[in-house]
């Protein structure tokens, strides 16, 4: 039982959920597309067939066939020889400091904490308004990441200030939400 | 009628606020790409949105200068600490770092300055004698044309998208998908809306970028060392020699720059690719004769030069098609939408003056990274102290405001949000961010396009063979589909008779 567990824990990632959300959506537009007219279902339906099948690819692809899944996986770009894209985040970075496996749970760790946050500042956002959320999001994150006590008080203050800022400046009153 | 648009983007680009939009984008480019983990898309996404209240020209001329100051910014850790600020100067750390070591770094940051201001000026004076040219070229497409070329650059998808094929496929597949919500450009019902107001315009895709390159560059930025520079580095060598160094190298510095603006214009690539293949070049034409890898001067010029160059080269495709380079590129282009300056034959007639004018900013740009570079040499190390921890929850913070200021929407908000933790999963799993790019942002383009030319030719497909133009962009398109699926072929064959 914990062998079979272990195994899904292993099998089931967060990439797994990412292609999740990719079929299930892809496939929802897929079908809905046959209620559009022919000129305008025309687009939809095509980039939904294709991200199902890609999808579907790759998370199937443990079982597949070795030379299909060799295909699937293949990097095959032509510039795959080179650095990696073209974002802005460098993986050198990473190599610096961290080579074990418990510096990549905290990494992990790390940045799950800084979703979750982000959700909340979301939720809390549309309850009581951006304004106020903002300088809440970043003295959690503070905490949280256990910055040092001046940056703690200071980053929330500039964020207020920001906020404060936005708020005179655009049309849009992101200073209230539904409770405040 | 290009001389008097020339000398009206002169015009434009030294009149006040204009210049000081450009010397800000391009000290506060340089700042962010000094910083490893920032980059121009990020500095770029989070400034897009305040650029709402400026004039067209002057948010344009902002947002290109921060790009173009990145790319000389992330040599600054690249040389000093072996930690590129921007794929773009992943390269430069291959020699730049060696000089450090060696008590060169001052020659190091001398010689990224000099030879980014030379090669990317070469680049930006070809293009703007180019010009004329491509708006002729630019002025024959027309509706089969314009949907065949963004055809062109989704199939490109198939051939730049680094690691697995089918991963960039779904992800450009997954961005096409995106850019069909709301109300189709023919008319009719709308598509998938739920029948909520809020989606009838669908999702912007400036909202996306902010997300992706903001908050979902962020996210990955937490898991990691929150300063780089434990400790001062000791800034020895000389600033003169540097400069001289790339002044006796004319060939490698603008080749370099030459590589890199046409890497830059092909779509979905982008300065961390022309960066290598400018030092692959340098190594290659020099093999035998000197050693790379431990402090050749002509490892930096190449990858440095090339980096800027690219700059110009990706406005190529930007500008005369609303096909993005890269992905500072994809949301330069939400900045020319957001603004009412739409991608193609306006951006070459009566636009003609905003475009010379992003030119010469990007060429003018250029002598003054030249300037600021050799000024801030010595004090370029503190720079890279900066502790992206406490940067990281402003940042989040900004883009989140700033989506506000695209349209007003709550939707936005949601968007860069909802992105920016997809974003930061695909770029974790490698499904490439670009191809995921090209499909938003190209999408619109393509299906006008189509919807527009099977309305002119009622609904025939011959009209995109009929003509010399499309038939080639024709099969320009069939032979980027179909040449991964050759290769692959061949290599199943010849495995085949050797096994």
């Amino acid at each position: 039982m914990l062998g079979s567990i272990h195994s899904l824990k292993e099998r089931v990632t967060p990439e797994t959920g990412l292609l999740v959300i990719f079929l299930v959506t892809a496939t929802y537009m897929f079908v809905e597309s046959f209620v559009f007219a022919r000129e305008v279902a025309l687009f939809p339906r095509f980039a939904a067939f294709v991200t199902m099948i890609g999808a579907a690819l790759l998370l199937a692809r443990n079982y597949l066939p070795e030379r299909l899944r060799e295909a699937v996986a293949d990097s095959s770009g032509v510039f795959d020889h080179y650095a990696a894209e073209d974002t802005d985040g460098d993986d050198d970075a990473v190599e610096m400091g961290m080579g074990t496996a418990a510096d990549e749970d905290m990494q992990t760790k790390k940045q799950v904490i800084l979703v979750g946050l982000i959700v909340v500042y979301g939720i809390l956002g549309y309850l009581i308004g951006l304004v106020w959320a903002t300088p809440i999001f970043i003295l959690a994150f503070a905490v949280v990441f256990k910055l040092p006590l001046v940056m703690t008080l200071l980053l929330p203050i500039l964020g207020l200030l920001i906020a404060i800022a936005f708020n005179l400046i655009l049309p849009t009153d992101i200073g209230a939400g539904v409770l405040l | 009628m290009s001389q008097e648009a020339f000398f009206s983007a002169l015009e434009l680009l030294f009149s006040w606020p204009t210049i000081g939009w450009m010397v800000l984008g391009l000290l506060a480019g340089i700042l962010i790409g000094a910083i490893p983990g920032l980059g121009p898309n990020l500095g770029m996404a989070v400034v897009l949105p305040l650029t709402v209240p400026l004039d067209g020209a002057d948010a344009i001329i902002l947002l290109i200068s921060i790009y173009s100051g990145t790319m000389y910014g992330g040599s600054i850790a690249a040389i000093l600490i072996n930690t590129p600020g921007t794929a773009a100067a992943a390269a430069t750390t291959l020699d730049g770092y060696p000089m450090t070591r060696q008590g060169r770094a001052m020659d190091a940051l001398s010689i990224s300055a000099t030879a980014s201001a030379i090669g990317g000026s070469f680049a930006m004076v070809t293009i703007l004698l180019l010009t004329p040219f491509l708006t002729i070229i630019v002025l024959l497409f027309t509706s089969p044309e314009y949907f065949l070329i963004a055809l062109f650059g989704i199939a490109l998808i198939t051939v730049v998208a680094r690691g697995s094929m089918v991963k960039g496929i779904t992800a450009g597949a997954f961005g096409l998908l995106l850019s069909t919500i709301g109300f189709p450009v023919a008319a009719g019902a709308p598509r998938y809306t739920f029948d909520l107001l809020i989606l009838t315009d669908g999702l912007s895709f400036v909202a996306v970028l902010i997300g992706i390159f903001a908050v979902g560059e962020m996210i990955k930025l937490a898991g990691e060392e929150g300063s780089i520079a434990d400790e001062e580095v000791t800034l020895e060598g000389s600033v003169f020699e540097g400069a001289r160094d790339v002044l006796r190298s004319p060939v490698t510095t603008i080749k370099s720059g030459y590589i890199g603006m046409l890497i830059g214009a092909i779509p979905g690539s982008g300065a961390s690719i022309s960066n290598f293949i400018s030092y692959a070049e340098a190594v290659r034409s020099k093999s035998g004769d000197v050693e790379f890898g431990s402090g050749n001067y002509l490892g930096v010029i190449a990858s440095e030069a090339s980096n800027n160059g690219t700059v110009g080269g990706s406005l190529i495709p930007t500008f005369s098609f609303g096909i993005p380079g890269s992905g500072a590129t994809a949301i330069l282009l939400g900045g020319l939408l957001m603004h009412g300056l739409r991608p193609g034959p306006s951006m070459f007639t009566e636009n003609l003056d905003v475009t010379y004018s992003v030119f010469v900013a990007l060429l003018v740009g250029n002598l003054i990274i030249i300037t600021v570079g050799l000024l801030i040499i010595t004090r370029a190390m503190y720079i890279t102290m900066i502790n992206s921890d406490y940067l990281i929850p402003v940042v989040i913070a900004l883009a989140t405001l700033g989506s506000f200021g695209v349209r007003g929407s709550w939707l936005d908000v949601y968007t860069v949000l909802i992105f920016g933790v997809l974003g930061f999963f695909m770029m974790k799993y490698n499904y490439s961010i670009i191809a995921f790019v090209l499909g938003i942002v190209l999408g619109p383009i393509a299906e006008e396009n189509l919807i527009r030319s099977l309305q002119l030719s009622d609904g025939s497909l011959l009209i995109f063979v009929n003509e010399p133009l499309p038939l080639l962009l024709t099969l320009m398109t069939l032979a980027v589909v179909a040449s991964p699926l050759v290769s692959a072929i061949r290599s199943y064959l010849r495995d085949y008779r050797e096994g």
